[in-house]
């Protein structure tokens, strides 16, 4: 009985940092500068629950028994038995931009995600986490342009800010003892700010857009061992259609005084595609000591048929490796340690200037054991390069990010056993 | 767990409380971004300009009265005069005083107009009608008869910035009757002071070019004053009983008038008629006091609706341009002009305002000594207004006289010569931009 209600306390706790942090969500505009979030519904984030930052999200075949691996849904039915895990981040990141005439680094932090996961019983496991899928975070200023017939110049100021939340249900349930199957359904929802300023001396013109957009996403993947050593992989997210409404706020002041350009509600707007996204990925492991992971994801752009601004939406390939040390038979604390590295080449999704928005990225992690059970804090760093010379189109960009991950886990039948 | 449960919320907040980089710009080119907003500068839209005559202005009621006559090039001869009744503070004067001599004092407001070297002859009148309007007021075409016999006639040296007042020395025989029926308590109220005096006006000598000279109404700078003594013995003690105007009211006015004007100015028989500049040597006429002004239409303004695009007026300047030399010593120009809308054959509606303040059309002095001085009007909200697409009325322009049209004879020529670069102008910065909806 006693153990009853500490179970409902716990869990009531869980779900008011859960409930605290949807709330951060919605107040917090997550972004990390990149120009690119102009496009479409903005950067999209990498997943950054448990090992996926400092494993550069790959893993889709990886069912591990002590994190949350939100790759793949039919991996939480590998989940240890009874476990409860609560994963939440920070992510850090310093961006380096530069065009072919200057360059300017920003720095931003934000809330990466939040997610919990429990096995439902011996043979499945759910979670339910809430990460920004998207962010937009740009805010351009053009060279001064000449107000055509007169010898006058303006300027141009493009910001946007806000970005797309998703909430996530999974579930993962095993069939036999090699093939586990996992379904996943996601709720997009969030609104993104795009604003442009123009200005003369004596006067401006504001442009205000506020997009709400909502969707639902399914997908689907499994897990089965081939062998004792090596898994295999795969997941299938459906296309889907991101709905869109806007409000225009048009507004102009001439020598201090206001007035309305144009003030619309509701109005329509493109509704966005997400593209058929297929990935496959092999994991082995070496001497229980090691790990690797060798992940292949595609993004099926080219069908969605879309453009934005200077850039057109091109099909999509990741390729990612990442490899773990952690000792199997831990004797001293720093024994319990892990450690990761990983690289990912991703051939980018907007093509500018017929050149693709290219980029590479290298990541280092480590994994600090917290107490008993498996609770960890996971400090990862990477740095991203797009690749192509920058022109007065493309810029490139240098992206530096810390992720710091904590992962809590509780064994509800150990408690049992120590009582 | 508990502490952990702390660090997380901790780490959270910090996470929620990033600052994001408002006010921090990456510089673009600016070709980056195609839906930038594209801001132009029109200024090829038709300026209508063309002349018309307000048939009355209302001059009773100022603060001022005016008299003189000129030559000006442009409107003939310019003449000025004033009629005026005058009151006394009571009816009441101390028995057997004796009247000295009687002096009208007129004090200068400083306000002139023409050439103040030149000597002025005024002619001083009495009226013999009661200074009263038909109607509720006085008009600059109004007229009231006097004895054509003047009272005096004085000549002086106008100095309306550096002296305080003309001194006018009216002979005894014209005080007399009024002081002494005052004296002699025969008069108790203003029926009866009217049927002894009416009032006075201020004839310019009629063959006469010099200026057109202000004169305050107010009761401590201009009175009519009765010097008497009491005992019989003149210069032994020394009184005053003074008559003076009613500031505010319809008891005094200023007839304003020009004739032998040119051929443009002569056909403005009618408010009604608009005269194009091409009748008056490409010139848009102003005067104040004599109702003569210009008006100016945007006929192709409703053009801006042929493109095929999203645009919005950020600013509209209209500029018009005084012509060279006719402003020069002893004339001058305005500071602001008002701006009225007027409608249809000259219906003058109403002031312009931008629905905080009324717009002024201000005077901008040349940038450099090639540049001449001109008037700018921030036409932007009532351009807007043309632009609406429930604006029907395209017959709509605008007017402009100074505050004190009623009571001045300011003059101003503007440029519309098709060959000048001084024509006024409507400059428009056009904004386009790309909003779907």
């Amino acid at each position: 009985m006693m153990l009853k209600i500490k179970t409902y306390k716990l869990y009531g706790a869980f779900l008011l940092v859960f409930l605290a942090s949807m709330s951060l969500y919605s107040q917090s505009a997550t972004s990390n500068g990149s120009p690119y979030s102009l496009y479409g519904l903005g950067y999209y984030n990498p997943n950054s629950i448990g090992l996926a930052p400092s494993m550069s999200q790959s893993g889709l075949a990886w069912n591990n028994p002590y994190f949350i691996n939100d790759l793949n849904p039919a991996t939480l039915s590998g989940l240890y038995s009874d476990i409860f895990i609560l994963d939440a981040g920070v992510n850090v990141s310093i961006n380096e931009l530069s065009n072919s005439g200057n360059s300017k680094t920003f720095l931003q932090s934000n809330l990466s995600h939040f997610a919990l996961a429990t096995k439902l019983n011996k043979k499945s496991g759910i979670s339910l986490s809430l990460l920004p899928a998207t962010s937009v975070g740009y805010s351009f200023i053009s060279e001064p342009l000449a107000v055509e017939g007169a010898n006058e110049e303006y300027r141009n100021v493009f910001m946007g800010s806000g970005g797309i939340n998703e909430l996530k249900l999974s579930y993962g349930y095993q069939i036999g003892t090699n093939i586990n199957l996992g379904i996943t359904t996601s709720y997009l929802f969030g609104k993104i700010e795009q604003s442009r300023y123009s200005a003369t001396s004596v006067s401006e013109l504001a442009i205000e857009e506020d997009y709400y957009y909502n969707g639902v996403k399914l997908g689907f993947g499994g897990t089965a061992n081939i062998s004792k050593d090596v898994t295999f992989g795969a997941i299938v997210n459906l296309p889907t259609k991101v709905n869109a409404k806007k409000n225009i706020d048009v507004y102009k002041t001439t020598d201090g005084i206001s007035s309305i350009v144009e003030d619309e509600n509701d109005v329509g707007a493109d509704n966005f595609y997400m593209p058929l996204h297929v990935g496959t990925g092999l994991t082995y492991s070496l001497k229980s000591d090691f790990l690797f992971n060798l992940d292949f994801n595609h993004k099926f752009w080219d069908a969605t048929d879309q453009k934005d601004n200077l850039g057109t939406f091109v099909d999509q390939s990741i390729y990612s490796l990442g490899m773990q040390y952690k000792n199997s038979n831990p004797n001293k604390y720093w024994e319990y340690f892990s450690f990761r590295s990983s690289v990912k080449y991703d051939s980018g999704y907007l093509m500018i200037d017929d050149m693709r928005t290219e980029n590479f990225e290298a990541t280092v992690g480590v994994g600090i054991p917290l107490g008993r059970n498996f609770s960890s804090l996971n400090i990862s760093y990477s740095r991203r390069f797009t690749s192509g010379a920058a022109s007065s189109s493309v810029i490139q960009e240098n992206l530096n990010t810390i992720n710091i991950g904590l992962s809590l886990s509780d064994i509800w039948y150990q408690k049992l056993k120590y009582k | 767990m508990k502490s952990f449960l702390c660090i997380l919320i901790v780490a959270l907040t910090l996470g929620a409380c990033s600052s994001p980089y408002e006010g921090d710009y990456f510089l673009v080119d600016g070709d980056y971004l195609e839906s930038g907003t594209k801001i132009m500068v029109i200024d090829t839209f038709t300026v209508k300009l063309s002349n018309f005559k307000i048939d009355s202005i209302v001059t009773s009621g100022t603060d001022r009265l005016l008299f003189g006559q000129y030559e000006d090039e442009y409107f003939g001869r310019v003449r000025a005069e004033s009629f005026f009744q005058m009151y006394p503070s009571s009816y009441s004067i101390t028995d057997g005083a004796t009247l000295d001599s009687v002096a009208l004092i007129l004090g200068y407001d400083k306000y002139y107009y023409g050439d103040t070297l030149q000597p002025v002859t005024l002619n001083i009148h009495k009226v013999i009608e009661k200074v009263k309007p038909a109607n509720d007021d006085f008009y600059n075409t109004s007229s009231i008869a006097y004895n054509q016999t003047p009272i005096t006639q004085v000549t002086v040296a106008p100095r309306p910035l550096s002296g305080d007042s003309i001194h006018v020395t009216l002979p005894n025989s014209f005080g007399a009757a009024i002081f002494n029926a005052i004296e002699a308590n025969q008069i108790d109220e203003f029926s009866d002071f009217e049927e002894v005096f009416k009032g006075l006006t201020i004839q310019p000598e009629l063959e006469s070019n010099t200026s057109i000279l202000g004169i305050s109404k107010s009761t401590d700078d201009t009175y009519l004053r009765f010097y008497y003594s009491l005992g019989g013995e003149v210069g032994e003690d020394s009184y005053t009983f003074d008559l003076k105007l009613s500031q505010g009211d319809v008891s005094s006015y200023n007839k304003i008038f020009s004739t032998n004007g040119s051929e443009c100015l002569s056909q403005m028989i009618d408010q009604d008629l608009s005269i194009a500049t091409s009748e008056c040597d490409f010139r848009g006429v102003m005067q104040s006091g004599t109702g003569y002004t210009f008006r100016i239409d945007f006929p192709t303004l409703k053009n801006l609706y042929d493109w095929p695009v999203k645009g919005t007026v950020l600013s509209a300047d209209l500029t018009f341009t005084p012509d060279w030399g006719t402003y020069n010593e002893p004339f001058h120009l305005q500071d602001s002009l008002i701006v009225s809308k007027i409608r249809g054959k000259n219906n003058i509606t109403g002031q312009l305002d931008n629905g905080e303040d009324y717009i002024y059309a201000n005077r901008v002095e040349g940038a450099s000594e090639f540049e001449l001085t001109s008037y700018k009007v921030a036409l932007d909200g009532y351009v807007d207004d043309l632009l609406d697409p429930d604006t029907q009325d395209t017959n709509e322009g605008l007017t402009f006289y100074p505050e004190l049209f009623n009571a001045m004879v300011d003059r101003m020529i503007i440029d519309d010569d098709p060959d000048s670069e001084y024509r006024p102008k409507l400059k428009i910065v056009y904004a386009i931009y790309d909003v779907e909806n």
